[in-house]
């Protein structure tokens, strides 16, 4: 019994690293993702849009401008009803999750664990 | 609200739907009316269309509505043309269609592929097999 415990103990702490890592990642594993796919199209250099996603540096200092545009939805500035969104091939809008995803990331602090942050990537991620 | 019309006489695959107008139009949609059965199919809608961006909605090639001959493209669009409207210039004004900004306009660019019979029994089929018809 005392062995199925340890077990189930063992397991517990897997499972819990496992929590701890997604929730590391978030960053790379889900938020960069939908800002490279919804945003970069325009928000890179020479794109035109007013400012560039560069780097996760420039990424962090607009994350509550990037909360307040989406929010009100003034950006990703698609215009198709969520309906037809799967439809379009370039909708350049947002689904109720991603929007989740960004929100709760900015709420959180726009933390990056998990990005490369050795050297100027001229990368997001 | 308005409406437009339009069909052709042979198969048509549509590829883009891009709505047009100009301060006071706010929504567009795009339907399908079969006469043979007299349905009605909603293909596109925006709802909170605005002057200040210009999008080409581009179709996924398996979600591009195959239109049969006959059939007609319905285009609507809506206007707000009260004092609620920021982009109104003059909601006492009388607005007639035209080419200045402050006239309206009901149009949209569509891109079509043009099909023979073949060519669209072809593309409805594969449809079919993909299992979306």
């Amino acid at each position: 019994m005392s062995r199925l415990n340890s077990a189930a103990a063992t397991f517990g702490i897997i499972i819990l690293m496992l929590g701890f890592r997604a929730e590391a990642n978030e960053y790379v594993d889900k938020v960069a993702p939908i800002l490279i796919e919804q945003c970069q199209m325009c928000h890179r250099e020479g794109g035109i849009a007013p400012w560039a996603m560069s780097n996760y540096q420039v990424v962090q200092a607009f994350a509550p401008a990037i909360k307040e545009a989406i929010v009100s939805r003034r950006m990703p500035p698609g215009q198709i009803n969520p309906k037809y969104r799967d439809t379009i091939i370039n909708h350049r809008t947002l689904s109720d999750d991603e929007m989740k995803t960004l929100v709760d990331w900015v709420d959180a602090g726009a933390p990056v664990e998990g990005c490369n942050r050795s050297s100027n990537t001229n990368s997001i991620l | 609200m308005t409406q437009g019309f339009h069909s052709f006489d042979h198969p048509v695959r549509l590829d883009s739907f891009q709505p047009h107008g100009h301060l006071r139009m706010n929504a567009a949609s795009l339907e399908i009316f079969y006469p043979q059965t007299g349905r009605t199919e909603a293909i596109s809608q925006v709802s909170n269309w605005s002057a200040t961006w210009h999008h080409s909605h581009l179709y996924a090639p398996e979600a591009a509505p195959l239109i049969p001959a006959g059939a007609v493209i319905i285009l609507k669009q809506w206007y707000d043309n009260t004092a609620a409207n920021p982009n109104n210039p003059d909601p006492d004004m009388f607005v007639m269609g035209g080419s200045r900004t402050g006239d309206e306009m009901t149009h949209a660019w569509l891109a079509i592929t043009h099909l023979d019979d073949e060519g669209f029994e072809q593309l409805k089929a594969q449809r079919t097999i993909m299992g979306d018809d």
